[in-house]
């Protein structure tokens, strides 16, 4: 691992412990509603309710918030969410 | 496990193939969404890209093979719960591409509704449309499946 990969990692990690970071879910014109809760509930391990006001809510407002953390598992559920093709993203916590 | 039943005419399998097999074709190198990396490194980005391709690919593969299985559409299939998953990821990512390779001319209500008049479309959008609302119903079916099944394990 290089040194500037190495300093990296440690304001990465210095960082995500003192900002939580979030995971976006933004709509699309393709997936099915039924097919997004089902991904929350796997996914994130969600109840039926609370994916189902997750999924309306991206459906209506263009978007969710769907976890919040420290950064390195943010990135995973972002990843989860691409793999699933839902359109997802890390921000930091405003 | 998950169980569906899929009745559709045989003469349209290989159409809907076709289209499903050029599509995944693509994913050897290119993603079926657009990706928002979470840094700006280059490696990590690639990285990250690479790890979702071999995915979408798994899930294209097995796709195409539930479909060129000679009984489908024509008899119940049994799912094992990762295969209807990945069924259900590779039914989203090649209607994604449908939608934004083929189907650019159509506007997404007309998408959403699923029951566009096919006599009324140009002749370059029939087969993509067709695939691109099997897809819908194909996904539909599956997730119902699994849903099933997490509501049983609770």
């Amino acid at each position: 691992m290089s040194r500037q990969t190495s300093t990296k990692k440690k304001s990465t990690s210095k960082t995500s412990i003192e900002t939580p970071w979030q995971v976006v879910v933004l709509n699309d014109s393709v997936n099915l509603m039924s097919y997004v809760t089902m991904v929350f509930q796997k996914t994130l391990g969600f109840d039926k309710t609370r994916a189902t006001k997750h999924m309306l809510e991206v459906h209506e407002k263009g978007r969710s918030v769907v976890w919040s953390g420290q950064r390195e598992h943010a990135e995973l559920y972002a990843q989860t969410l691409q793999q699933w093709q839902l359109n997802s993203f890390i921000q930091k916590n405003a | 496990m998950p169980n569906i039943f899929f009745k559709i005419d045989p003469s349209l399998l290989p159409i809907l193939i076709e289209y499903i097999y050029f599509v995944s074709c693509q994913f050897e190198e290119n993603l079926a969404i657009d990706i928002q990396f979470p840094d700006n490194d280059p490696e990590l980005s690639e990285s990250w890209k690479q790890s979702l391709l071999a995915d979408l690919q798994y899930d294209s593969q097995n796709l195409l093979s539930l479909m060129s299985d000679e009984s489908f559409g024509q008899t119940p299939v049994t799912l094992e719960i990762s295969f209807a998953e990945a069924i259900s990821r590779a039914c989203s990512a090649i209607r994604h591409k449908l939608r934004y390779d083929f189907l650019k001319k159509i506007n997404d209500n007309d998408l959403e509704s699923g029951d566009m008049d096919l006599t009324k479309l140009p002749n370059d959008l029939i087969k993509p449309y067709t695939c691109f609302v099997f897809l819908a119903s194909l996904q539909e079916a599956v997730v119902e499946s699994i849903e099933a099944e997490l509501d049983f394990s609770k």
